[in-house]
């Protein structure tokens, strides 16, 4: 068996020395995401139990009061506690995150398989339009939608879909065409496959496999942008509990009270940054799996 | 030797990645005096390379080096600091790696990468930008690269691959270091122009230049080499004059090494020794007693092929009226460099590209005319195995996986993992690889399951484009015999592709040489090796690196 | 020709949209239908700007009407929107640019920083690129004027128009686009530092530093630089919001009021100046890319 000693060597010893990336355990980075991201959800789907106040319960005479152990984020002009309307905030921020990211991917989706699929026509006109969208910064994208849907939470989540859509469409379509072009898709030709079985059980499962990643980190990005318009006062309005909205009305008083710009705007930063390394670690697993 | 001792000699060296948990080098020693050649010869993951780096103290990031001794030019190069480094880089050794296209800085021009050296060494010359043009212009003309002046304004990237190694070595000796080391200076080349390398590295011997050459190719080696050693697995495991080396050596993996070179091998002969069990079948055995009937036509022939890419000035002509026909059991060997449009030859042939002129014939019937529709259900009857294995299958995909994707739609679903693990056997890899992914498997064993996946679909052709040439000589060896036996036991019509000359002298029945999307020469495999007619086919068989005691004859009819 | 195709093809698609904004355009034109104009004066302007015409003859006058450099004139400012625009724009511009070159400054030290050293100062470097291209304008925006301006007050919360009062506008616009430049930049800088070529620059006695300045940067650089002309569009869209908050005058907040008020002959202006400055900057990396890099220059795109 001389053959398989030689050949059935299962390591290769000038592999090892990779970048430090590529064998990078979970890092406490991460640990701290998930745990956040954990917290989100909870936020989310039961608010109460981490934060049993009425998000909404005006106390006159408690307005501004710094942080404190009953306040443990201040409160705001009417008294209300900053700490449980952030917790109540987060449902609404976290749906017009997901929201939106959904709304930008499926339509990149169906712009990536027009451009991959639809012959040279459709790749010709799918690759111009991305790049005429391209010349459109996302949030003057963005505020075009608003401008033809009137502000609010809706036009919001469709105008940051609608806007991150041409970025997701240009990696969507470039990792298409690497799958199609690559050899095992060749493979399948060769074996006879024919096109819709192929597309089906080789191409689409492969080149949607980084879809994940992307998303992660695209939930967090669509975040910012949205609480950025509701900030403007296109998105939702101020008394609602949206962090962005909040950001907005906490404004004028940036000088008094800096608890009330202060939270919401973290609990923004928290969500971006987790949802980034959560997509980092995704992204970096997928690589080496592949 | 000379009095001062050689000039680099190392003692118990051991190279270490991962904090010491992945040792690629141990205790390896040895020494290159002044003018003489040394070779390292071993494969992939023999530790060569680190060997030859850590001599300038480059061996990677996260290295842990530890030696007895590690000497160059009477220095210390464990403990020296970073100028004493700095000053035997380049100033006493220069380094030649591989591919000048990634060793060259492809954003500068080739006068400044050549030039580097003489400012950081303070050479004569590299005083002065304009001295230095000068003196970057007289290297480029010693390592025989013409129109200097013109050349040395230029990106490598507007070099061809010979003139830009030329390039890669004219910046290792600018500040002519006593000693050159070469890592696999010829490999990605083709062979007229790695002939010419060689020639340039004997010269810069000859002028007095001490050389470390690396290679994993005993033919290389063998013109240059006063002293060869042989690692495997980090170790020296044989060392001796050159031609004690290439007679075999004393190790037996020296021998197995001398033994994978195919060159001059007659058919039939296994090269991987001893032969594997499971292909343990009667050798030279070419009377056909185990051989498929063959049909009354030729399985596969092509007519007057000719494609041609791009339009107008931008048109390059891959293929030009191209006849080639194979019958059962026989194997066509073609051969050619790098853009002699033989890949696109095995395209055609695949129906993988539609021939602008001339026919396809796939068993006596229309194969490139019809539609992909009317192919598709024909297409079992033709496999194909590429070079590139890391590619060829699906990442999600398990090989078992794989191998069942392959077999026709007609078989029993309870039937399809025995029938996968039957493949498997066939080419010789055990049941335990089935559920592993193809990605974490070597490349030998990857390129076997490639041959298997091929198998599956039941295909009386096979058209095999460089099969071996990603695979270190021994384990390309063990494959050339796989598909040897395969052959012999199913009758397969073989269309076998390669750059290497010795591989397809070594595979083929019959021969033909393509140069620039022609095939200039045709014939049964040893008139043509023997007797070249075309003069393409001559200066090819010429450049060859040979090992001693092979046949020269491709030389004598000059 | 591809510069010109985009601006057009961009000049159709917003003359499109605002085209699907609600309601009747010579009402918004009047102010909306709060303003309770008059039937004839509703004709009137209907008749003035063309709403009676069929919708192709509107889109091939809007486009003649382009291309002599007309925009029309805004709604609500009765001015013609060029003139509004001329005003606005070399305040943006300003901010942007230095925001850009900030941005590149710090990505460049950060990255620099970074490649030299440990694994601590790549790790800290990595969570400070992270945060800040996680950092939203507003939020940044609100922290500064806080701290420098409410605590210290060294600058003043609100733009003057003198050199103080750009710091913190810019600052705000430069960090979350430095976070971005810095990840790609340390990426393609680790690239070229493994390269192949890097050995052989290192094998001639090459010194560390000289790697970098010699070889390394200016391939970190390439990607880096491709995405300049994206970086300048996120950063006019950010402009949005610092404008808002540094109340200073400039395109963003042009925009966002003419957006409330939907008047759309202004806002159309406003995306074509930025489409424009898109295509201008394309063309300028282009340009600059193919400067350093040799291999574009001659395989062409």
């Amino acid at each position: 068996m001389t053959m398989t000693a030689v050949d059935g060597r299962s390591v290769d010893p000038l592999r090892p020395p990779a970048p430090p990336t590529g064998r990078r355990r979970v890092g406490p980075g991460v640990v701290l995401s998930v745990g956040f991201a954990a917290f989100l959800a909870l936020a989310c789907f039961a608010p109460g139990l981490i934060a049993p106040q009425d998000p909404a319960a005006v106390a006159p005479l408690d307005a501004f009061s710094p942080p404190s152990f009953s306040h443990w984020f201040g409160t705001d002009e009417s008294g209300r506690d900053v700490y449980t309307r952030v917790v109540h905030g987060a449902g609404s921020s976290l749906v017009i995150g997901f929201a939106a990211t959904a709304i930008g991917l499926v339509t990149a989706l169906l712009l990536g398989v027009l451009a991959v699929f639809g012959g040279r026509i459709g790749d010709a006109i799918v690759g111009r339009a991305v790049e005429v969208l391209f010349a459109f910064p996302a949030l003057l994208s963005a505020l075009l939608v608003i401008l033809v849907l009137g502000p609010g939470p809706v036009a919001a989540t469709i105008a940051v879909g609608l806007s991150t859509a041409p970025g997701y469409a240009r990696i969507i379509r470039t990792s298409l065409l690497t799958v199609r072009s690559s050899g095992y898709v060749e493979a399948a030709r060769l074996l006879g496959h024919g096109p819709a079985r192929i597309l089906v059980r080789t191409i689409l499962p492969n080149a949607l496999s980084p879809l994940l990643a992307l998303a992660t980190l695209g939930v967090g990005q669509a975040v910012v942008w949205a609480s950025s318009l509701s900030f403007l006062g296109l998105g939702a309005q101020p008394p609602a509990p949206e962090w962005g909205a909040m950001l907005a009305s906490a404004r004028v008083y940036l000088t008094t009270a800096w608890w009330l710009t202060v939270f919401p705007g973290l609990m923004i930063v928290a969500t971006t940054l987790s949802a980034t390394a959560i997509g980092r670690a995704l992204d970096a697993r997928g690589r080496r799996a592949r | 030797m000379t009095a001062a001792g050689p000039l680099l000699r190392i003692d118990g060296l051991d190279v270490s990645f991962d904090g010491g948990r992945t040792r690629v080098v141990r205790g390896v020693s040895l020494s290159v005096s002044e003018g003489e050649c040394v070779a390292i010869v071993g494969e992939s993951g023999s530790g060569k390379s680190v060997t030859a780096r850590s001599v300038l103290g480059l061996a990677g990031t996260g290295a842990t080096v530890t030696a007895d001794r590690l000497e160059l030019a009477g220095v210390d190069v464990l403990t020296a600091d970073e100028r004493a480094l700095r000053r035997l880089r380049g100033g006493e050794a220069g380094l030649v790696s591989q591919d000048a296209l990634v060793s060259l800085d492809p954003l500068r021009r080739i006068a400044a990468e050549v030039g580097d050296p003489l400012r950081l060494h303070r050479r004569a010359g590299g005083a002065t930008r304009s001295d230095r043009t000068i003196a970057v212009e007289e290297l480029l003309e010693r390592v025989g690269i013409p129109r200097p002046e013109l050349r040395a304004r230029q990106y490598p990237h507007e070099l061809s691959g010979g003139l830009r190694q030329r390039a890669l070595i004219a910046s290792a000796i600018a500040a002519s270091p006593r000693l050159l080391i070469a890592d696999e200076p010829t490999t990605a080349l083709d062979m007229t122009v790695q002939a010419g390398i060689l020639r340039l590295l004997g010269d810069l011997r000859d002028a007095g230049s001490s050389l470390l050459l690396i290679s994993h190719d005993l033919g290389v080696v063998s013109r240059l080499a006063d002293r060869v050693i042989v690692m495997r697995a980090g170790e020296v495991v044989d060392q001796g004059t050159a031609e004690t080396m290439l007679a075999g050596g004393r190790h037996p993996y020296t021998t197995a090494l001398v033994r994978a070179v195919p060159a001059g091998v007659p058919r039939g002969t296994p090269l991987s020794a001893p032969p594997s069990p499971a292909i343990a079948q009667p050798t030279s055995d070419r009377d056909g007693s185990t051989t498929v009937a063959t049909s009354p036509w030729p399985l596969i022939e092509a007519d007057g092929l000719a494609k041609t890419f791009g339009r107008g000035d931008d048109a390059t002509v891959a293929v030009r009226a191209a006849d080639l026909a194979v019958a059962a059991g026989e194997t066509l060997g073609i051969v050619g460099e790098s853009g002699s449009g033989k890949t696109t030859l095995a395209r055609l042939l695949l129906a993988l590209a539609t021939p602008d002129r001339g026919e396809v014939r796939l068993d006596g019937e229309p194969w490139s005319g019809v539609s992909e529709r009317r192919r598709r259900s024909r297409r079992r009857l033709v496999g194909s195995v590429a070079q590139d294995t890391s590619s060829a299958f699906d990442p999600r995909a398990s090989v078992a996986g794989v191998l069942i994707d392959a077999l026709p739609s007609e078989t029993v679903a309870s039937a399809r993992r025995s029938t996968a693990t039957r493949l498997l056997a066939d080419v010789a890899l055990g049941p335990e690889l089935l559920d592993r992914s193809p990605s974490t498997l070597s490349g030998g064993q990857r390129q076997r399951v490639a041959i298997a996946r091929a198998l599956a679909a039941g295909p009386r052709v096979l058209v095999l484009d460089e099969p071996v040439s990603a695979l270190d000589a021994t384990v390309a060896a063990g494959v050339l015999d796989l598909l040897d036996d395969l052959q012999r036991r199913r009758g397969l019509a073989y269309v076998f592709i390669s750059h290497d000359l010795g591989v397809v002298r070594h595979m083929s029945d019959r021969v033909a040489v393509m140069h620039e999307g022609e095939i200039v020469e045709t014939g049964p495999v040893e008139t043509v090796f023997r007797a070249p007619r075309h003069p393409y086919t001559r200066r090819l068989l010429a450049d060859v690196p040979r090992l001693p005691g092979q046949d020269g004859e491709a030389g004598q009819d000059g | 020709m591809r510069a010109f195709i985009v601006l057009w093809a961009s000049a159709t698609l917003v003359f499109f949209i605002t085209r699907l904004v609600p309601g009747d355009p010579a009402e918004a034109a009047l102010g909306g239908p709060g303003s309770q104009a008059s039937e004839e004066a509703v004709e009137a302007v209907r008749r003035q700007f063309g709403f009676d015409q069929p919708l192709v003859v509107q889109y091939g006058i809007a486009m003649l009407s382009l291309l002599r450099l007309d925009l029309g004139s805004s709604y609500a400012l009765r001015q013609p929107v060029a003139t509004i625009l001329l005003d606005a724009v070399p305040g943006t511009l300003v901010l942007a640019v230095l925001a850009l070159l900030v941005a590149w400054i710090l990505a460049i030290g950060l990255t620099l920083a970074q490649s030299q050293g440990s694994r601590i100062a790549a790790r800290i470097g990595d969570t400070l690129e992270i945060v800040a291209s996680a950092l939203p304008h507003f939020w940044l925006a609100t922290i500064l004027i806080a701290v420098f301006s409410t605590a210290l007050s060294w600058f003043p919360p609100v733009s003057t128009g003198t050199p103080t009062g750009l710091v913190l506008p810019v600052v705000t616009l430069a960090v979350p686009i430095a976070g971005f430049l810095a990840q790609v930049m340390r990426g393609s800088l680790q690239e070229a530092l493994d390269a192949p070529f890097a050995t052989s620059a290192l094998a001639r006695g090459e010194t560390r530093v000289g790697l970098r300045v010699r070889h390394a940067l200016r391939h970190a650089a390439l990607p880096a630089l491709g995405l300049s002309a994206w970086a300048f569009g996120y950063l006019i869209g950010g402009a949005v919001v610092v404008e808002t908050i540094f109340a200073r005058p400039g395109l963003g907040r042009t925009l966002l009021s003419a957006i409330t008020v939907r008047d759309i002959p202004v806002v159309t202006g406003v995306v074509l100046v930025s489409a424009l400055v898109y295509v201008i900057l394309t063309l300028v990396t282009d340009a600059v890319t193919r400067l350093v890099d040799p291999r574009t220059a001659v395989g062409g795109r």
